[in-house]
């Protein structure tokens, strides 16, 4: 049965502990977010910031969260991407998922990094989002 | 017989752990979006990927 009243602070809440997980640890200086072959070959690794995410907003019942500045990767492999990862500071696994173009836990336009890439940026950073029921 | 515990939160790690054990009464998904830019050697773009997908929270297990 599901919770008949879920306050926006209550997932706003929800969503900035979350995302503190990315801070733990110690033995990198930041979190990090991975591509990776479905034989769990890393193609990519882009650092997140020391505090990865900043503070949730909510409204409507939607918590969101923007990334600080993520770091590019300047040594990427080509290759199919078909899972992601999101690793705090001692590279513990906090999310992950498939990835491709339909059907995926995380949908791309297009999942091949080309033969001609060398570097990978996510400029506009990444948003999580959490909508509890 | 039902008992009262009090829960002290003192980090934002902790205050995730006792939200996850309150899920037993809630569902939902954690969304993820973004765009990854791809360059090659001479900083021409090549190929921009468009990311949007989630994945449910976990359920905790029922003893």
């Amino acid at each position: 049965m599901a919770l008949t009243t879920i306050a926006d602070k209550f997932e706003q809440g929800a969503l900035n502990g979350a995302c503190a997980t990315f801070n733990v640890g110690s033995t990198d200086p930041s979190g990090d977010f991975r591509l990776l072959t479905n034989a769990d070959a890393e193609l990519a690794q882009l650092t997140l910031a020391t505090t990865a995410f900043q503070n949730a907003t909510s409204a409507g019942g939607l918590a969101s969260a923007v990334s600080n500045a993520i770091t590019k990767d300047t040594s990427i492999t080509a290759g199919t991407i078909a899972k992601f990862q999101l690793r705090d500071r001692d590279n513990v696994v906090m999310l992950a998922g498939s990835v491709g173009t339909s059907g995926a836990d995380l949908n791309v336009s297009d999942n091949v990094i080309p033969g001609t890439a060398t570097e990978v940026t996510c400029d506009a950073g990444l948003t999580l989002t959490l909508q509890l029921s | 017989m039902s008992h009262e515990e009090t829960v002290h939160v003192n980090t934002p790690q902790e205050a995730a752990e006792v939200i996850r054990g309150w899920q037993a009464g809630a569902k939902g998904r954690i969304g993820i979006s973004g765009t990854l830019t791809f360059r090659d050697k001479d900083g021409n773009v090549v190929k921009t990927m468009e990311m949007n997908g989630s994945v449910p929270l976990p359920q905790p297990t029922k003893e």
